[in-house]
């Protein structure tokens, strides 16, 4: 095991640095937990993401994949919620559209500041409590599900209701698998 | 104990190898550790804002973000200076660092059997309550004796590894001290001015020259207006250059091969030692290309000249030429020791091209993999013709096209589907490939 840590790239070697400071130093609040998801990719994570308290998305429970380059840190990796997560900044395929997970030379939607972007000093840690306060405050003007977008703008209860439903749902249906194994 | 189980285990250390308790060690193994690759820095780069980077990190960086990784002012190649400073003590911190880390798990281990000692003791005391007062003391100054010891005990490994601290330290100085040498020499030079006014090349440490001459014989790389006794100065000599050309080349070579024999007893930490006389030789960076205007040839002969492979497409030819002269410029600044020489900056370049393509499928017996997969192949060449058997059909029917497409438009918001097509479009490519 030494020897595979010491011979592997760069971009593995740093993101066993980032696991291993998950593993020890946990999240703040435990928010959330990420590691790979098996021994021999380290490559791809699995991310587990509660509801911030206070929004509709409380008490919910959210599966996230992370998929990493094989330049990270210099790109940024991939963020994707399955099953897909009804909100303004994600598709409807569950891609997370968030500016600290892009390049500057990437600008979806032409709203973002360069100072937001990512940068190869950022982590999984802060990535994943930008995507929670994101979830708490959706960001309107770079939209990635506009219909999601419309209804939060005109008509934020529905929204809200759409939001508790599904996580309710999500749930339930966790349960119900639980129950058949 | 823990601790240095996982360290050993997964073999990436870092920060969290030390513990909380302790104040103040989490966080400077932190600040001696490169953000980018969170490794302890590698030859340290400064921009001006004051945030530093190992070279190759940021210089990478910069290749696709002109800014600071850390507070995003803007940052370019020239800004870079190097932080001898903290190359010091990143690389003391280096050889300190397993020290300070048996310490911790000593003192640990220490603390742990005091604790168990006196859980023992106390149990004694449960059972033999009712004894005498004088027992009682006994067992009661036991403990704080036992402390002692272990403090002591502690105190033994602090001051045997301090002592191992020391020698290295000590080691460290021995291998400074190519450098001190060398800074003093300028004030021998000083001393040495003879009466006629005739002193010691500064650079080479050899060559006489007089004192009016000697900044034309710096420039001349150490070989004209050489002085010897018994000759006058004279003020140009090409026939005397032309024959000191290989001299003071050695000359050159021995100044620079004296400073790496010195102090590459250090690097045996890296295991790498080897250099090639290539790297000394040649002090200078290679400069930045800007690929988009160079003809295919100019990028193959540019790659040549390194000895780097031409395989490829011109875009991953670029991108190895890019990456290598980056891993270059970067490995110049690192201290001498350190350097590394082209064969191994090769050796790296592959590693990185290598570890590019991760999730390559190897394939050990392509015939048994054709066998394998045919039906697959077949399927997807199938796919295809048909595909353009109705592209061709739409094209025909003029009216259809728009149709077809509009159709296609609306299946597009769902990814998989999109996904699916895209996916067979790229193995279509390989199949075919394969069966050719």
């Amino acid at each position: 095991m030494a020897a595979r840590g010491s011979g592997a790239s760069t971009a593995a070697r740093r993101l066993m640095k980032e696991y291993m400071d998950l593993t020890k130093n946990g999240s703040p609040d435990g928010m959330f937990t990420a590691g790979p998801i098996s021994e021999s990719d380290f490559f791809t994570w699995e991310a587990l993401i509660c509801g911030p308290k206070d929004t509709p998305f409380e008490g919910g429970v959210f599966l996230a994949k992370l998929t990493f380059p094989s330049d990270y840190p210099l790109s940024p990796f991939k963020m994707k919620f399955d099953p897909p997560l009804f909100h303004p900044n994600v598709y409807p395929d569950g891609t997370v559209c968030i500016s600290i997970l892009h390049t500057p030379g990437d600008d979806p939607t032409h709203y973002e500041q360069a100072s937001e972007r990512w940068s190869p000093v950022q982590c999984v840690e802060k990535v994943i409590l930008s995507v929670v306060s994101m979830l708490a405050e959706p960001n309107l003007e770079s939209g990635a599900n506009i219909d999601c977008c419309k209804l939060y703008r005109d008509n934020k209860e529905e929204y809200e209701r759409i939001v508790r439903a599904k996580v309710r749902e999500q749930l339930e249906v966790d349960l119900g698998e639980d129950e058949a194994q | 104990m823990i601790m240095a189980n996982v360290h050993d285990a997964e073999g990436v250390p870092d920060p969290t190898d030390f513990p909380k308790s302790i104040k103040g060690l989490r966080a400077l193994d932190e600040s001696l550790r490169c953000s980018i690759c969170l490794e302890i820095f590698d030859a340290p780069m400064s921009l001006p804002c004051g945030h530093s980077f190992c070279s190759l990190c940021i210089r990478e960086n910069i290749l696709t973000r002109k800014e600071c990784a850390r507070c995003r002012k803007q940052a370019d190649d020239f800004h870079l200076t190097k932080n001898a400073q903290l190359e010091e003590a990143a690389l003391n911190w280096k050889i300190a660092r397993p020290a300070v880390l048996d310490l911790i798990t000593q003192l640990e281990n220490a603390k742990a059997e005091a604790e168990r000692y006196r859980a023992r003791l106390e149990k004694g005391k449960g059972k033999a309550s009712p004894t005498s007062d004088a027992e009682e003391r006994d067992s009661s100054s036991r403990p704080a004796k036992r402390r002692r010891t272990s403090a002591d005990s502690g105190d033994d490994v602090q001051s045997t590894s301090t002592a191992h601290l020391v020698a290295e330290e000590e080691e460290d100085e021995e291998e400074d001290d190519p450098h001190a040498d060398y800074i003093p020499s300028s004030d021998v030079e000083e001393q040495s001015i003879q009466e006629d006014g005739v002193v010691v090349c500064p650079i080479n440490n050899k060559h006489k020259t007089h004192i009016s001459h000697i900044n034309a014989h710096i420039d001349s790389a150490c070989t004209a207006h050489i002085y010897r006794p018994g000759h006058r100065p004279t003020k140009h000599a090409p026939a005397s250059t032309a024959k000191m050309k290989p001299s003071a080349k050695s000359a050159w070579n021995s100044v620079f091969q004296s400073n790496s024999r010195t102090s590459s007893r250090d690097s045996s930490s890296k295991g790498k030692s080897s250099r090639s006389p290539s790297t000394t030789s040649t002090n200078e960076r290679l400069p930045k290309v800007s690929y988009s205007v160079q003809k295919d040839k100019k990028i193959r002969d540019l790659l040549q000249e390194h000895g780097l492979s031409l395989n490829g497409t011109r875009e991953q030819q670029i991108a190895r030429h890019q990456h290598y002269v980056t891993l270059y410029n970067a490995n110049l600044d690192r201290p001498p020791a350190q350097c590394k020489s082209t064969d191994e900056l090769r050796r790296e370049l592959r590693k990185w091209e290598d570890s590019l393509s991760v999730k390559k499928v190897e394939i050990t017996d392509p015939k048994a993999y054709l066998r394998k997969n045919n039906d697959h192949f077949k399927a997807q060449v199938n796919a295809l013709n048909e595909r353009r058997r109705l592209e061709k059909k739409a094209a025909n029917e003029g009216n259809k096209v728009v149709h077809i497409e509009a159709s296609e438009m609306d299946e597009s918001p769902h990814a998989k589907d999109n996904g699916t097509e895209q996916d067979d479009i790229v193995s279509d490519s390989e199949g075919e490939r394969e069966i050719c």
